[in-house]
């Protein structure tokens, strides 16, 4: 097997209750790779995502990333958080913190997680600022702001932990429908830079087309089948096929 | 006369002589239920086991009896089985009761706040790394505090007024000092009019704060120009 990857899950499952929403599911990535999740709703993509960061505890299953590794079975804290300083999610309700400005939202994994002296973390917070093109909104609160704003701070947010695998939960389902393409440009600049590896789900079947090195199809808490964009939107698979023609009508 | 001008506001200066009392019991016991209450809302909201259904069970006596008859079992009832109880000056009786009474509505008000801050506030906090706890008190707390202080100021309110029945466990508060002075007069009418301002105007001021407080807290979370 490949040995340079930068996250490995092995048999990830998640039960609430008696249903089961992750079927064991196993993933290999390599670094800066780009992969979108695409399929049904309630297959159990957002929560594969969520257990990556374990802001669900799956049920069984080993998690590595960047050579931190968490086993359900004995996962401790320090690895948890080891495993979520190697990550930043990018949630669909942009979830920034409201009682912090852009750019407090920004510094703050800098600041107090990564210990950053806070003029250092000012200065890399105005380059996220600038590269998602907020730099005026600095000083803005979240209730300040329009939808695709705060979403492109979410995403600053999230560049700012400097992760190895960036977590895209629907990032643009939330928004109104032009303010999709200004999001959509962001995680685009981003994936084109590979200096990241980047986990997308969406709906947007086109964007994921575009911008994927591989893209997975989920259902039932499995992955059904994965390729690259056009082994996976041209395949023979009637019930991808099926799919991807109703999305892309 | 009727009502006399002159001694209506000479009693204001005999009520003064119980405000230094009236403050402090309000202030400390303030502080202790704002205290209690954070425990009683954290350990529920956390659903921490036996201290959860410790909290529920206080919470419920303390709401659901009279606080005079808290403070006379405690106060007269307690020291009949108790020494310790017994040479406990009275103020500090009536600092405990109110501030156990009151810490079951800070609690519930409390409890409310941290409910209506988002759970995706506290997703985020834990994705980008921060700890549970670095979550809540920089991002849950703040945003709570914010909702809590309308019904912070209604708690107060109804402490601050409470400590009026302090006099009967021979504390001279505003209350007391109004009562024993028109006990000799028979002028209740002055009197009691006179401390009915006095309640009136302190809690009006606490109320201007509580509005001005909110108008700086909000200002983050409302739209501008709309």
């Amino acid at each position: 097997m490949d040995e340079n990857f930068i996250l490995r899950v092995t048999g990830l499952n998640k039960k609430f209750g008696d249903l089961e929403v992750l079927k064991d599911v196993s993933l290999t990535m390599k670094p800066g790779e780009v992969i979108s999740i695409i399929g049904p709703s309630g297959t159990g993509k957002s929560t594969f995502l969520r257990c990556l960061n374990y802001l669900e505890k799956p049920t069984r299953g080993t998690i590595t990333i960047d050579g931190v590794t968490v086993d359900s079975g004995h996962a401790r804290h320090q690895d948890i958080y080891a495993l979520r300083q190697k990550t930043a999610m990018v949630f669909q309700n942009y979830n920034l913190f409201k009682n912090k400005t852009a750019i407090q939202n920004i510094m703050e994994p800098l600041v107090k997680v990564q210990k950053v002296p806070k003029e250092k973390a000012e200065q890399e917070a105005l380059e996220i600022l600038k590269m998602i093109g907020l730099l005026d909104k600095r000083d803005s609160y979240p209730a300040h702001l329009s939808g695709g704003q705060q979403q492109r701070i979410g995403i600053g947010r999230a560049m700012a932990v400097k992760p190895k695998v960036m977590l895209f939960d629907e990032p643009t389902s939330s928004l109104d429908p032009e303010l999709v393409g200004e999001v959509l440009k962001v995680i685009q600049n981003l994936a084109n830079s590979h200096v990241t590896g980047m986990i997308i789900v969406t709906h947007e079947m086109s964007f994921a087309r575009n911008v994927s090195d591989r893209v997975l199809f989920m259902e039932g808490g499995n992955i059904l089948e994965q390729g690259t964009p056009e082994e996976i939107f041209n395949s023979t698979n009637p019930r991808i096929a099926k799919f991807v023609g109703a999305c892309t009508k | 006369m009727l009502f006399n001008f002159d001694y209506f506001l000479r009693m204001f200066q005999i009520i003064a002589a119980g405000f230094k009392n009236t403050l402090s019991l309000s202030i400390v016991s303030l502080f202790f239920s704002i205290i209690l209450g954070a425990l009683l809302a954290g350990v529920r909201y956390y659903n921490v086991p036996v201290f959860k259904q410790i909290s529920i069970l206080f919470t419920s006596f303390f709401r659901s009896t009279p606080f005079i008859a808290q403070l006379f079992v405690f106060y007269y009832g307690f020291a009949q089985i108790s020494k310790t109880i017994r040479n406990l000056p009275a103020y500090w009786a009536a600092v405990i009761v109110l501030s156990l009474s009151f810490a079951a509505y800070m609690g519930e008000n409390f409890r409310g706040a941290i409910t209506s801050v988002d759970k995706g506030q506290f997703e985020a906090g834990l994705s980008i790394g921060l700890t549970p706890w670095q979550t809540i008190y920089r991002i849950i707390v703040p945003q709570a505090a914010r909702i809590a202080i309308p019904g912070m100021a209604n708690v107060f309110a109804n402490l601050f007024k409470s400590t009026s029945l302090a006099f009967t466990v021979g504390i001279v508060d505003m209350t007391a000092a109004a009562k024993n002075e028109v006990n000799l007069s028979f002028r209740y009418l002055e009197g009691y009019v006179a401390l009915i301002i006095v309640y009136w105007i302190i809690l009006a001021l606490v109320e201007l704060g509580q509005s001005k407080m909110e108008k700086v807290m909000n200002k983050p979370y409302i739209q501008e120009g709309k």
